[in-house]
């Protein structure tokens, strides 16, 4: 394949837009061959062609002082650059840019861990430091903090909060949990958030706003700067931790279980967010689906009932936990048995009864915050299994969750793939994650998937639901989905881009915002 | 209650220091192939993947099902033997994974092959350079239940160095079942 080069750019000015950076960065961290190099920075789960996504080069920067000057170099070219921290969000498009030629600007080589506060439980990272990298730091230094990583745990926290992902401590909502942040915005200026702009400030990581207008999420799931540093608050080690799981039997359950939980959840009788997961997503950590099922179309019910029984699965499983002093959790678990006992067929598990199973043991571990890769084993159900998740938001709500489940599990069935997902409580919301999984060696079935994803956006668009994050193809698709008022959060959006970045070079149409230049021809 | 679990066997230079993790057994030796030290990873749950291991004389395995315990000794051996290679017969998942944290690294694959196994017949399909990959599947076909071994015997053989790759399937009966395994190799791209 020939390798593209950035939009409106010729050999010669790529050339010598590598070369500049080469003095900046030293040699060895600019990639540009595209066999021994590149490789790294593709989205092997893409739906579409290889090439679509795929850079002209990736630099890597150690310091900001180097961000500034190879943001210097881009807006003399006027090329786009990507920005990934680890790269790693597999399912939402990984290290690829949004369009061919982008230069990947790879900021893997800022993993500092600048501070770490016991006392007030916080850390303070750059971007290139990965869950596994802060949780081996503590361990190292006996510090007794959580970290609360995504699953699996190969990401970067700066990466994962500015994409809004979500983790399964109390301390799940990392958006939340971030505390002020460092960012070079297109023309090299650098920008202190929150506390750390005052003088000689001693409490960046621990009050988020300061004075003025609170600005960190604009540098969240957008590209109007690279952020270079974040405050993130750790959760203080508790005395207890009890985790559990309940089976269900029933499909209708989960509008039972959805319900009974919202109340628990909101009062904080359960502390961190609960997970309802689907026999498949359990099962698959433990079997594949050759091993029951070998036609071709979604599994038969007969099937999925076998796979159960012989699992201890629930056609709905539910993980939780509880934390805190012992007589607390006791009582918290009292009323979580007597709210959720009243299911019938509900078995309740612990560590006692369920150690051994891989599905319980890696919950059990993303439940305080222990980092690992276990639920890669997904990908196992079918051979050489690829993803992409379709994640809208609703109500912790019962109905709703039965409604986006039926939705779902009719349109996957109608495209021929399993209904595997899972259903997420946050504070008052709900994420649902259906994992639409596709063999990546098979160009038919990549295509079924893309068209599956693509209706789906529609479908849950008509029925009120929009979704929080997504991969690089349905970015625009979902951008126009927000559109109340004639699209004014995107005409927002756009005004601040322009104003920011007017070259256009940061990350041009990540999550459908796109500098005046592209604007339209995406 | 539960049938499957990723296992893995990792085998490095016995003089390497290896900080066990809490409930890790960490087999260690050395295997040697044409001046390059050799990192081996396999799945403990597949008889085909220990039969691969085992030819390759590593007598020690570890057995665990999450791959992320083994960043640890993929990270130290890519620091200790920079021009060493990589190997397994893995799942899917587990190869995905390393393959990634390989490239990052500089490393890239040079050989892999899908082992799949449905009615008692498993099919090899093998992405090597245009002039190896039926050479490679039909050997793998004809050495039947003993394919792994002979992968084995060759592993160090089949790198490639063009990424344009043939695919070609063979197969042959097996007493095993509903398997799906992939073989592969990494190294380094100074070796290439």
């Amino acid at each position: 394949m020939t390798k593209p080069l950035p939009p409106g750019i010729s050999l010669e000015q790529f050339n010598s837009a590598i070369s500049e950076m080469e003095k900046v960065v030293g040699k060895a961290f600019v990639f540009i061959d595209d066999v021994n190099e590149l490789r790294s920075y593709r989205d092997p789960y893409n739906t579409t062609n290889d090439a679509d996504f795929a850079p002209s080069a990736a630099v890597a920067p150690h310091n900001v002082e180097q961000i500034q000057k190879i943001l210097a170099i881009v807006n003399q070219y006027k090329i786009p650059v990507w920005t990934i921290s680890t790269g790693k969000n597999f399912a939402y498009g990984g290290p690829a840019p949004r369009k061919p030629g982008y230069i990947v600007l790879d900021l893997k080589l800022m993993n500092r861990i600048l501070e770490v506060n016991e006392k007030h439980g916080y850390a303070i990272v750059e971007p290139g430091v990965s869950y596994y990298d802060l949780y081996n730091y503590l361990q190292e230094k006996g510090i007794k903090l959580w970290i609360d990583c995504a699953a699996p745990a190969w990401g970067g926290i700066v990466g994962n909060t500015s994409d809004h992902g979500a983790g399964y401590t109390p301390y799940g909502d990392h958006l939340l949990m971030q505390c002020g942040m460092q960012v070079v915005l297109a023309d090299g200026t650098v920008v202190e958030t929150g506390m750390d702009t005052t003088s000689n400030s001693k409490t960046g990581g621990l009050y988020k706003y300061g004075q003025g207008a609170g600005i960190d999420g604009l540098f969240t799931q957008s590209n109007f700067g690279v952020i270079t540093r974040m405050g993130i608050w750790l959760m203080p080690e508790p005395p207890g931790y009890t985790p559990f799981m309940i089976t269900l039997e029933n499909e209708q359950d989960l509008e039972t279980v959805t319900d009974l939980t919202l109340p628990l959840r909101l009062n904080q009788v359960i502390h961190n967010a609960p997970m309802t997961a689907d026999l498949l997503w359990e099962a698959a950590m433990s079997v594949s689906r050759r091993e029951y099922y070998t036609g071709t179309g979604p599994m038969p019910e007969s099937h999925r009932k076998k796979m159960a029984k012989d699992l201890h699965l629930g056609i709905w499983n539910y993980y939780a936990a509880v934390y805190g002093p012992e007589p607390m959790m006791k009582n918290n678990m009292e009323l979580i048995q007597d709210a959720f006992g009243s299911i019938p067929g509900a078995k309740f598990y612990f560590d006692e009864t369920r150690k051994g199973d891989p599905g319980w043991d890696y919950r059990v571990k993303l439940m305080k915050g222990e980092p690992n890769m276990t639920e890669f084993s997904l990908l196992n159900w079918i051979g050489g299994g690829g993803h992409i998740n379709f994640s809208p938001i609703s109500a912790a709500d019962g109905k709703d969750a039965m409604k986006q489940y039926k939705m779902i599990e009719k349109r996957a069935h109608e495209y021929g793939f399993d209904y595997i997902g899972e259903f997420l409580i946050g504070w008052r919301d709900q994420h649902h994650i259906f994992m639409l999984m596709f063999n990546r060696m098979s160009e038919e079935e990549k295509k079924r998937a893309h068209d599956l994803f693509a209706i789906l956006v529609d479908d849950a668009a008509a029925m009120g639901y929009g979704e929080y994050r997504t991969h690089l193809s349905f970015m625009d698709q979902i951008a126009n989905t927000y559109s109340w008022n004639n699209n004014s959060l995107w005409d927002a959006h756009h005004a601040i881009k322009d104003e920011l970045d007017p070259n256009g070079v940061l990350s041009p149409g990540k999550m459908g915002i796109w500098p005046k230049n592209l604007r339209g021809k995406a | 209650m539960l049938t499957r679990r990723t296992f893995i066997k990792s085998s490095l230079a016995t003089n390497l220091a290896i900080a066990a993790q809490p409930g890790l057994a960490l087999g260690l030796s050395q295997y040697a192939q044409e001046d390059h030290s050799l990192l081996i990873f396999s799945d403990e749950t597949s008889a085909q993947a220990q039969q691969f291991a085992g030819q390759l004389n590593t007598p020690h395995s570890n057995i665990e099902k999450d791959v992320g315990l083994h960043f640890d000794t993929f990270n130290r051996f890519h620091r200790e033997q920079p021009t060493g290679w990589i190997t397994g017969l893995t799942r899917d998942s587990d190869f995905f994974i390393l393959e990634q944290m390989a490239a990052t690294k500089g490393y890239r694959t040079v050989f892999s092959a899908i082992h799949e196994t449905n009615n008692n017949t498993v099919t090899h399909q093998v992405s090597s350079s245009v002039d190896k990959a039926h050479l490679i599947a039909d050997s793998l076909a004809q050495s039947l239940e003993n394919w792994p071994s002979w992968l084995a015997n060759n592993i160090t053989s089949l790198a490639h160095h063009e990424l344009a790759t043939a695919q070609a399937n063979s197969q042959a009966g097996s007493s095993t079942n509903n398997e799906y395994l992939v073989s592969w190799l990494l190294i380094p791209s100074t070796s290439a």
